[in-house]
């Protein structure tokens, strides 16, 4: 059940998702309206994600896989030992991730699958994501935390995946 | 079949320039041929209006044409009919200043709004607004507002707020409030002022007293000094505001609209003053007025009729200045170290190492039941802990398979140390026998859970392969997976992965990089060795030093100089850095001796190789230079065949084959040497191919001058057809990157409209003003610009100056020409002429005629003859129009020269046949009146047809006297009327004259009154005989009989035996023409 105003960023987001723009080439590739290049770094391969200090504790990041084959994302921890599940995922092809995040970084490493070893072959996240974080995020009381949501092909529809979750991007 | 593929594209070229105007004339304006515009121009005038707009201001500048400024006022009337927007532009402003005609004016700037114009929209908005040369009218304002806005301008935005906001309809309203919003985000102050009015009366914003006070102190601080009204107001409000509001609100638009019906009192200064921001009161001020020839030129005679003005001059640039290919040594010290760097490790082997497997120092001293409950409890650090125990047998005894279990459970806990000493335990066999694949499978695990020690111990296996004790390779090397170990390694900040993945980047191929990658990976390399000798890897500290050296500053320098000295003894990285420092004087006083003699220690380098072998042959001994610079070519050091071609070169052998192994081994200069070569030496259309192939090849990975070379030779058609587009994109690369030739034809290409057709001036000056100060012929192009485009001589002044300074001749004759007209400035003609001798003296042959014309016209004082003469005669040689002019001028007045109207008649010819006018009028003249040569109707009429075909007015007035005398064969009236209406549309008044004589004798009703001629001598009769002579020749030169006819007169009244006028006199006397003096003939 949606609030007043849930509804009202929802339509204004939607509307706006429908009547802005659409130009040309790969459109779903996009970063989704009010979804930020901000908040993450490349580096030597990896990514690191870094939730603006302005975001609610609770971050929200769309990760869009550019290759043309899913991409394994391994959580590297900085601690020998914390007993936390490791966030991994698998991005399917031109696929949109929805990572939402309550830790200050996380850090990942990509492979593909390349057929000899089981974590597959290292790639460089810089050459094969496109990140952007939504740092203002109103979430409902029940879904805090660090979770992947399900993925999906188009911006629009990953912003669907989050709405419908009850997670409202602003 | 190829060879004549580049033919085709000179041809394709030659007509593109061509169809793109039949624009050869268009295009000869625009680089200030304009002699050659002056022919060319006229053949387009028919149905292009910028043809004919450039033949106006060549009129009215006198550039290429004779001066001439009722043409020249037709010529841009024709042009803004036919919708030439610059030429309304000029025309509104003639209406406004000179006309005094502000309807006039405004019919002018509305067309040119129509447009789109910006300048004349916003004219016309202003003329609407207070009712300047019209009555007011808010409408109209509204839709130019409406224009004005949308093109950003802030006035517009404005304006459209104020009138929207005036409306009733809400919606119309709140369009107000968004346009004055924009205008306030600008910072415009009338708008910060209006947009706190509303906040203050929360007119349809939320009010919001404190938003209004700050708008009001932002608009105070932007000028608007109005706001301290409203702030008082403010201050003053009661704090609920509500009643107040409620009759401001209905009171205020009443009280505007009370005081808009007021009529103006003086609606160009209100106009004004609204134009400029309240700075300016007249509109000549706020940017209407005049400007260049009409207003700003000091210097008188340089704004009579019927003379020409020598006009500003761009420089001109060669396909030379930009492939110059050279076939000089590569000296060592102008090679990047970065590039000795690679070479060095790229010809030595990776030092193969030890493995080094880290170990975990004991989490707990010893076993105790606490250790072992916490164990059992499930704390995973103490199930790591009692796994050390057992696996070392500390207070215990060893227990391999209780060490396993115990760093089981913990690794079920993701414990990232346990993952790794299970997996060091199986690689070393501790069980008994080596487990490789569980090895691999827990460090692998680890390293994926962000393990830096796995990540590590997994590069080293990786990279190397892992043997067993009996010398079977039991892990395959994986370099590919290797490096990414050390990737993660490094990302997890640890130094010694650190340090291993840049000995493995340092070892990879950098040829197919680009510039921006091979920076990228220069920093990469740089920080990696820094951390890692930071955290103690020692081995990192020399290649470290190789990247200090390359620091600009002088601390990285003289550590670099100091780890180099240390560690000389044990490294030969380190040795061979030593020679280079010393070479180079970096971190140390340059010593070519010490340099060499650690270059010899390491003399088995292919490097070093070179290095010694280029030096040998600077040094002449050639033989050394061979032997070594083959070592080093053998070891492919691109270098090495680079300097050999080089060497083949200077002794006249066939250079090409090493040349072509040097950019086969990916050396950049030596494609480029090959390319330049190509294209300055070769016309085998493969080559050019190739040229181009090399260029682009280079320019993709970055570098400027390839990007600049090739967009040249796609500006100009080599090797390929045409593309100014293609030709825009490389430049711009180029020139963004600093590269001042790129920037300059970047410049180029924007000036003179190559790439639509139409010129962009705001983007040729910015980037010729991007390169101005070090390529001297942007600074000249960007003057010129200044100069003969937006008449700002000031600007024009500056730049022409910095090329002036650095003694360039083109720039030191534009300036003296400033200084001589006195473009902007008081006429200064000392100034004028030492910048003229400077230029004249370094062969610029305009500069010598201006010079001989400040001696000529005795403006420096005393006339001088001589060396007037001297210098007209120098550029003569070079066929200066205008030189052999006045020395035909010379001879035939014996002034200076001997009476020769011989020599008279074949300068003239010579001038006029390079087509200046005055000497076409002069050599017709000759025939007409059978002076020095025998009389010749026809001849002088074949002149005078072509001058009147150019709008010459005297011609065509001559033609229909001829005609009327029937000289030409029978007598033709219709003709003759022709030929009247062509030089009375082309300002002659004496064919004007001559016309209502004539409709007076035909028509009964008409009369005609002869108007009173007033005396006008142009010559002092103080002037010598001679000089008077020459006076009254050069007058009718110039068109102007009448007044030549007066001198002549005066001057036999004076002298009445002065023979050469005598015979002149008696000439024209005699000859059967028109007397203007009456409708007879004489």
């Amino acid at each position: 059940m949606m609030n007043k105003t849930s509804k009202i960023v929802f339509g204004s987001l939607l509307s706006a998702m429908l009547f802005s723009p659409v130009y040309a080439e790969d459109k779903d590739a996009k970063r989704p309206l009010g979804c930020k290049d901000v908040g993450y770094q490349f580096e030597l391969k990896i990514l690191r994600l870094l939730p603006l200090e302005t975001a609610d504790k609770q971050s929200l990041y769309f990760i869009f896989n550019s290759l043309s084959k899913p991409i394994n994302l391994y959580q590297m921890r900085q601690e020998d030992s914390t007993r936390s599940i490791y966030m991994n995922h698998v991005i399917r092809p031109r696929q949109w991730a929805i990572l939402s995040t309550s830790e200050p970084e996380v850090r990942y490493v990509c492979t593909v699958n390349d057929g000899q070893s089981n974590y597959g072959k290292v790639i460089d996240c810089g050459e094969s994501l496109r990140v952007c974080e939504y740092a203002r995020v109103k979430y409902g009381m029940n879904n805090r935390g660090n979770f992947w949501l399900e993925d999906n092909s188009s911006s629009t529809g990953a912003v669907f995946e989050v709405l419908h979750y009850g997670i409202i991007p602003r | 079949m190829k060879k004549i593929i580049p033919s085709i594209w000179l041809v394709m070229a030659s007509q593109s320039i061509m169809a793109a105007g039949d624009g050869s004339g268009i295009d000869a304006y625009r680089q200030g041929n304009y002699w050659q515009a002056a022919t060319e121009l006229s053949k387009d005038a028919a149905r292009d209006p910028v043809a004919l707009y450039y033949l106006g201001r060549m009129k009215l500048y006198g550039y290429g044409e004779l001066k001439n400024n009722t043409q020249a006022l037709q010529y841009i009337q024709t042009a803004a009919s036919k919708g030439y927007v610059p030429a309304m532009l000029v025309l509104g402003r003639i209406a406004l200043n000179l006309d005094k005609n502000p309807t006039l004016a405004l019919s002018w700037f509305k067309k040119a709004a129509e447009a789109h114009d910006l300048f004349a929209e916003l004219y016309c908005m202003g003329a609407y607004k207070f009712g300047f040369g019209t009555s007011k009218n808010i409408d109209l304002v509204e839709r130019y507002a409406i224009s004005a806005a949308k093109s950003g301008n802030i006035l517009g935005q404005f304006t459209l707020a104020e009138v929207f906001l005036k409306n009733k309809n809400i919606s119309t309203r709140r369009a107000g409030l968004a346009w004055l919003e924009k205008a306030a985000d600008k910072g415009y102050p009338d708008a910060l002022l209006k947009l706190g009015q509303l906040y203050s009366t929360g007119d349809l914003v939320k009010k919001d007293l404190n938003r209004a006070n700050a708008l009001y102190d932002e608009a105070l601080k932007k000028g608007a000094s109005n706001a301290e009204r409203s702030k008082i107001d403010l201050a003053l409000s009661p704090l609920d505001g509500k009643t107040d509001d409620k009759v401001k609100s209905k009171a205020s638009p009443k009280q505007e609209r009370t005081s808009e019906q007021q009529v103006s009192s003086n609606p160009e200064k209100e106009m004004a003053l609204w134009l400029s921001g309240n700075r300016e009161t007249t509109l000549a001020a706020s940017g209407y007025g005049l400007y260049g020839i009409l207003t700003t030129w000091q210097n008188k005679s340089s704004l009579s009729n019927q003379i020409y003005n020598q006009a500003p001059q761009m420089e001109s640039t060669t396909k030379q200045a930009i492939y110059n290919p050279s076939f000089a040594l590569v000296m060592p010290n102008t090679i990047p170290l970065e590039e000795f760097y690679t070479a060095y490790v790229q010809s030595m082997n990776q030092r193969q190492s030890d493995y080094d497997f880290p170990k975990y120092d004991l989490v707990m001293p010893e076993v105790n039941e606490h250790l072992i409950a916490k164990a059992i409890l499930g704390d995973s650090t103490a199930q790591f802990a009692l796994g050390q125990l057992y696996q070392k047998g500390v207070s215990v005894p060893q227990n391999i398979q209780e060490a396993i279990k115990y760093y089981g459970k913990s690794a079920a806990q993701f414990d990232l140390r346990a993952e790794y000493n299970l997996g060091i335990l199986y690689l070393e066999g501790q069980t008994g026998k080596p487990d490789y694949q569980q090895a691999l499978g827990w460090l692998t695990d680890a390293a994926f859970k962000g393990s830096a020690d796995a990540q590590y111990v997994l590069g080293q296996l990786l990279s190397k392969g892992y043997r067993d004790a009996s010398g079977a390779l039991v892990i395959e090397p994986d370099l590919e997976q290797a490096t990414a170990m050390y990737y993660l390694g490094a990302a997890n900040r640890h130094a010694r992965s650190q340090y291993q993945l840049a000995e493995l980047l340092s070892r990879e191929s950098t040829t197919a990089l680009t510039v921006a990658q091979k920076t990228e990976r220069f920093n990469l390399l740089k920080s990696l060795y820094q951390h890692a000798s930071e955290a103690g890897v020692t081995a990192a500290r020399v290649p470290l030093a190789f990247f200090q050296a390359m620091s600009p500053d002088a601390n990285q320098q003289k550590i670099a100089f100091e780890t180099a000295s240390q560690y000389e003894d044990e490294n030969s990285l380190a040795a061979f850095l030593l020679g280079l420092l010393y070479d180079r004087g970096i971190g140390t006083d340059a010593s070519h001796g010490k340099a060499i003699k650690y270059y010899q220690h390491a003399e088995q380098l292919p490097v070093t190789a070179f290095i010694l072998g280029t030096y040998a042959a600077s040094d002449k001994d050639l033989e050394e230079a061979r032997t070594l610079l083959t070592k080093a070519q053998q070891a492919k050091f691109s270098y090495a065949p680079l300097n050999l071609a080089i060497l083949d070169k200077q002794e006249q052998r066939d250079f090409l084959p090493k040349l072509m192994e040097a950019r086969d081994l990916g050396n950049h200069r030596a494609s480029l040497l090959l390319a330049d070569y190509y294209l300055m030496n070769s016309t085998n259309d493969a080559q050019l191919i190739e040229a181009r192939d090399i260029f682009r090849q280079v320019a993709e990975k970055g570098d400027k001058d390839a990007q600049l070379k090739l967009g040249y030779l796609y500006e100009n058609g080599l090797g390929g057809p045409v593309d100014i587009r293609e030709a825009v994109d490389w430049f711009s690369k180029s020139a963004e990157s600093g590269q001042p030739v790129a920037q300059y034809r970047l410049g180029r290409i924007y000036q003179l409209g190559r790439l639509d057709g139409k010129p962009s001036y705001v983007k040729a000056k910015f980037w010729y003003e991007k390169a101005q100060s070090q390529y001297i012929p942007a600074a000249i192009a960007l003057g010129f610009v200044y100069d003969t485009v937006n008449d700002n001589y000031q600007r024009a002044l500056q730049a022409y100056d910095i090329a002036a300074k650095k003694g360039n001749v083109i720039a030191q004759f534009n300036v003296g020409l400033i200084y001589e007209k006195g473009k902007g400035v008081p006429v200064d003609y000392e100034k004028a002429k030492s910048l003229y001798t400077f230029a004249a003296e370094h062969g610029h042959v305009q500069a010598m005629v201006q010079l001989a014309g400040l001696y000529f016209n005795g403006v420096l004082g005393q006339r001088n003859e001589k060396e007037a003469l001297h210098w007209y005669q120098k550029a003569a040689v070079s066929k200066d129009r205008e030189a052999l002019y006045y020395l035909g001028l010379l001879s035939e007045t014996g002034v200076g020269l001997p009476f020769d109207y011989k020599a008279a008649q074949q300068y003239y010819q010579a001038s006029a046949s390079r087509g200046d006018e005055q000497a076409m009028l002069a050599l017709a003249r000759l025939y007409q009146y059978g002076q020095g040569v025998n009389k010749n109707y026809q001849e002088a009429e074949v002149l005078y047809k072509e001058l009147a075909n150019n709008g010459n007015a005297y011609a065509a007035y001559q033609l229909a006297v001829m005609s009327y005398d029937g000289v030409l064969g029978e007598q033709n009236k219709s003709r003759v009327l022709e030929w009247l209406q062509l030089a009375v549309n082309n300002g002659s008044r004496e064919a004007q004259q001559m016309l209502l004589r004539l409709k007076a004798k035909t028509d009964q009703h008409a009369s005609f009154i002869e108007p009173i001629q007033w005396s006008t001598s142009s010559m002092a009769t103080d002037e010598s005989a001679d000089w008077r002579y020459l006076g009254a020749v050069d007058a009718w030169n110039r068109g102007n009989e009448v007044n030549s006819r007066r001198i002549l007169d005066q001057l036999l009244k004076d002298h009445p035996d002065y023979s050469p006028a005598i015979e002149a006199y008696q000439r024209i006397q005699s000859a059967d023409v028109w007397d203007l003096s009456s409708d007879r003939k004489s």
